[in-house]
């Protein structure tokens, strides 16, 4: 039988005072925080780990702690630097002493941190991440989307009291143009640990209400000193990557992109930006309407100008048409200066016909325009009417002059004035010598009829 | 046609082609003045997407808001 064995509490001081002689005060030591929680009293308990070259399992494990006092200094010092709060999952290089407690065993205290270790192995991390997207084939899927010529309808994820949503939604309804939005938020979290799955978790609520959306806009308020951790996981990464529609970014802050800043379709620093961005588009579909509006007007415009030329050299290819006339109908008179009256009245309506068909489209057409020609239109027409009128007119004219010398040259009127026909054996007298002496004599009167002898 | 159903890059693509047709095309003044009327409605359609409330969309997504209580 052993003759002196020591209690229990004896070897593990032993132990104790062993380690505190034999080992330096504090060590520098890299390891991977596996677990991090922070107590009501602000003390922070942390699992660290070790994993193997495969990174599959861990082969070494301790326990650490940051007492408060440290603590309170540790983390915001950190997050400067790495503008990332301590969490699981995070490489770190830490100065530790080694702690034995015969109660509560083996542990690491940690009074001191070096967050450029951190930083360099974040940007490993985030290096790793990246080549992993593109060797699966998902890192520009988001960007070869096509934005929409017109992306009114706004699916927003973000915070209902992050500073950047307000100003977002107010530049949005109130832009100075008029141009109407339409957005829904999609609330989540937007940093901190559970942010990564609340953002994915309104992806997928957007997701489902795809068709009512043009594009997806992720944005919240800045800060330098805001927690950016969550934008550069992977599985957010992922579900960007492959989300239907273009996805924004506005996450306010100035340095280094994200992985989701790089995966979106489109990255912009700050929430205002990405509005001004939306508001931008509007502005050159605007712009590109007003373009084709005043082509339209001067094409059309143009083409008015060559039918009213067109229409011009027609009126004036009448008179010489109705000077024709004049010239075959001053021979007949009285039955030519009829035939002349109806024919030309004729072709004057089927004129007048063609002219109205042409007066009509022409004022159909100058109807149509949306845009300033009209005064110019207006103008043009009431030429035409003018020109139009001057030649019926000029047509009416002659159709008077010609019943007047028609009207002279009517036999019965000429009685009328008192002159009389005389006619010997029906025939018409011109010569007093044609006839003989007391030949018998008929003189027609305006009233009527004389006979007579000639002497 | 109906404008309804159209979107507002169709109704640009529309318009586009209309002023290629006046501009390389022979058209007798009819056809000219349907495809100018043409035009002038789709430009008024294009316009009235950015600055009309379009009462369909907004009551989808009321309805969408009213079913997440």
């Amino acid at each position: 039988m052993e003759a002196n064995p020591l209690s229990l509490y004896e070897l593990l001081g032993e132990v104790k005072n062993s380690l505190k002689s034999l080992l330096p005060p504090a060590f520098w030591v890299t390891a991977e925080i596996s677990e991090l929680k922070v107590n009501y009293s602000g003390h922070c308990y942390l699992e660290l780990i070790e994993k193997d070259s495969t990174g599959e399992s861990i082969k070494a494990k301790v326990r650490a702690t940051i007492w408060a006092s440290l603590f309170r200094m540790i983390q915001p010092y950190f997050e400067s630097t790495t503008r990332s709060k301590l969490a699981a999952g995070m490489k770190v290089m830490v100065k530790a002493s080694v702690e034995f407690h015969e109660l509560y065993g083996f542990s690491l205290n940690i009074t001191d941190i070096e967050p450029s270790y951190t930083i360099g192995e974040m940007a490993l991390k985030k290096q790793e991440i990246i080549n992993r997207l593109i060797s699966e084939g998902v890192f520009d899927m988001n960007r070869s989307l096509v934005l929409p010529d017109l992306p009114h309808r706004i699916a927003v994820i973000s915070s209902k009291t992050a500073a950047g949503f307000g100003d977002f939604m107010d530049q949005l309804v109130h832009n100075d143009f008029g141009y109407k939005f339409y957005v829904r938020l999609f609330p989540a979290v937007m940093q901190g640990a559970e942010a990564e799955q609340s953002i994915i978790a309104a992806l997928d609520a957007v997701f489902e209400q795809e068709a009512l959306y043009d594009i997806v806009v992720v944005i919240r308020g800045g800060g330098s000193q805001s927690d950016l951790n969550c934008f550069n996981s992977y599985w957010l990464a992922y579900h960007i990557c492959q989300f239907p529609l273009p996805v924004l970014t506005g996450i306010g802050h100035e340095q280094d992109e994200t992985i989701a800043d790089l995966v979106a379709h489109t990255r912009l620093k700050t929430p205002t930006a990405v509005a001004e961005f939306l508001i931008g588009i509007f502005r050159q579909a605007d712009q590109k309407i007003n373009d084709l509006s005043v082509t339209l007007a001067e094409m059309a415009t143009d083409l008015i100008q060559i039918e009213k030329n067109r229409f011009n050299t027609f009126m004036l290819s009448l008179k010489p048409a109705v000077r024709k006339f004049l010239a075959a109908s001053s021979g007949g008179l009285q039955v030519q200066g009829i035939h002349v009256k109806g024919y030309a009245k004729q072709m004057l309506l089927s004129e007048e016909g063609v002219l109205r068909r042409r007066g009509d489209l022409l004022n159909r057409l100058s109807r149509q325009f949306m845009l300033v020609s009209w005064h110019r239109i207006a103008l043009t027409s009431r030429k035409m009417q003018e020109v139009s009128r001057k030649y019926t007119d000029h047509e009416k004219h002659i159709l008077e002059m010609l019943e007047r010398k028609s009207m002279y040259l009517d036999p019965f009127l000429i009685l009328k004035r008192g002159y009389s026909i005389t006619y010997h054996n029906g025939k018409a007298v011109k010569n007093p010598l044609s006839v003989p002496e007391n030949a018998e004599l008929t003189t027609r009167l305006s009233e009527g009829v004389m006979k007579s002898k000639k002497v | 046609m109906n404008n309804a159903s159209m979107t507002y890059t169709e109704a640009v693509s529309a318009i586009e082609e209309i002023l290629q047709q006046i501009e390389t095309g022979e058209m007798d003044i009819d056809e000219l003045a349907e495809k100018v009327k043409r035009a002038s409605e789709l430009l008024k359609f294009c316009k009235g997407k950015l600055f009309q409330t379009e009462k369909e969309i907004e009551k989808i997504l009321k309805e969408m808001d009213g079913s997440e209580e």
